[in-house]
């Protein structure tokens, strides 16, 4: 039975959680069935959306999260400095590559970037961006990274498959190609 | 290239390709295109232009550097004259490959950089640890006031250590001697390492001192450290052969 309570009781487990909860996770603290979790997750979407509340709740890393209305960022902003962590382009670079070669590891980032990657790499490990996936059985048995959950959370991603395909990064390139070509026929 | 992009330092640059990168753009060039060696010249340039070189830095730069003036030599000499090793033939054709790749991933870099910066919604930590410190078991009074205590006689003990510290300097030669006269005396010449210490009662230093003297019997060889597996007992024995 879905009634105000059991949205009540969501609202609050998701306040203390503060990181994403998936459905299933929640099913398994509140022991209801799935079904009506995710039906309690949308009616306590709507309710705060509808009622135009300052806390909106949002599928991110494949949970649901409690966060600010996006319209009062810049109010949040004059509380103090926002604590976003630092992410240097070196760090932003491996962490494409990281994204869309997972798992992959340091020497084959160093081999695309042509620059050494290993302070890029292990800052974003310490920043919990990036986890190691085992080892790749070569030589050496080297580290194999893949991106985290936290990876999704920080960039309000739903879960890693909604990232643009690859080849849209291309696309461009091919173009230009192609206009290259027929204009050598001609 | 004008006299402010001279002043770029290779920081700028996230790489050589990157520098590559922005001098095939800079010229709006097509990489597809582009006869690599015509970029050697600008690119040694730049580096030249720079009045530091660190060289842990430019080590990268130098040897897509040396794989361009390759290039270029090439093209100047007639195809002709020189046979080139199939290999190195495509060092141009093995650069613009992953300059392409590489300018696809700086682009997938900057649609992340466009995610995490264009983030406008803020959530909050997890409560978690707060709960951890929860779980503790109500206690007595009576409890906090043992730990007091035993708090106190710690310190004192600590206070105690340091005096017999002074009082008792500790030879390891001395050690050495007593260790080799106890495993004489010992069924089998052999004694387990833990009596050996003395079960940790004689304090830390004593500890030590003794590890120290058993490590330095086996250095002379006049003792051997068996122990069977892993975890299992340590035992001190005699050296065989050994009087």
């Amino acid at each position: 039975m879905i009634n105000q309570t059991t949205i009540a009781a969501l609202e609050a487990l998701l306040f203390v959680s503060g990181a994403p909860l998936s459905p299933s996770r929640i099913s398994e603290i509140l022991d209801w069935p799935l079904d009506e979790i995710v039906v309690t997750i949308k009616h306590l979407k709507n309710n705060l959306e509808e009622n135009n509340r300052g806390i909106r709740l949002i599928e991110v890393a494949e949970g649901w999260q409690l966060v600010t209305a996006e319209e009062y960022s810049e109010i949040i902003e004059r509380l103090g400095e926002t604590v976003q962590p630092k992410v240097t382009p070196g760090m932003m670079e491996s962490l494409a590559i990281i994204s869309y070669r997972q798992p992959v590891t340091r020497q084959e980032i160093e081999q695309i970037r042509g620059v050494n990657s290993d302070r890029a790499v292990k800052a974003l490990y310490e920043l919990e961006l990036v986890e190691e996936r085992g080892r790749k059985e070569v030589v050496g048995r080297p580290i194999l990274y893949g991106t985290t959950s936290k990876f999704l959370q920080l960039f309000g991603l739903k879960e890693i498959e909604l990232l643009p395909r690859w080849e849209e990064f291309q696309e461009e390139e091919q173009e230009k190609n192609e206009g290259t070509i027929t204009e050598n026929n001609t | 290239m004008d006299k402010e992009e001279y002043q770029l330092e290779l920081g700028v640059f996230e790489g050589p390709l990157d520098l590559l990168l922005h001098l095939i753009d800079k010229n709006e060039l097509n990489i597809y295109d582009v006869p690599i060696h015509l970029l050697a010249e600008q690119y040694v340039a730049y580096l030249e232009s720079l009045e530091d070189l660190d060289l842990e830095v430019a080590s990268e730069f130098l040897i897509v550097a040396s794989q361009l003036m390759y290039a270029k030599s090439k093209a100047l000499l007639p195809k002709t004259l020189m046979e080139f090793d199939e290999s190195e033939e495509d060092i141009e054709e093995r650069l613009r490959l992953q300059l392409l790749e590489y300018r696809a991933f700086k682009k997938a870099s900057t649609y992340l950089e466009k995610l995490y910066k264009g983030k406008k919604y803020y959530s909050r930590d997890p409560m978690e640890r707060q709960f951890q410190s929860l779980e503790l078991e109500p206690q007595s009074p009576l409890a906090l006031l043992e730990a007091w205590k035993e708090f106190q006689r710690d310190e004192i003990s600590l206070f105690e250590a340091e005096e017999i510290i002074a009082l008792e300097p500790f030879n390891i030669e001395e050690r050495m001697s007593e260790i080799s006269t106890e495993i004489k005396n010992y069924p089998g010449k052999r004694i387990r390492l833990d009596l050996l210490l003395g079960g940790g009662t004689k304090g830390k230093i004593s500890w030590l001192v003794a590890i120290l003297a058993v490590l330095e019997l086996v250095r002379l060889k006049k003792i051997v450290i068996e122990q069977s597996n892993a975890f299992a007992q340590i035992y001190i024995a005699r050296q065989e052969g050994k009087q």
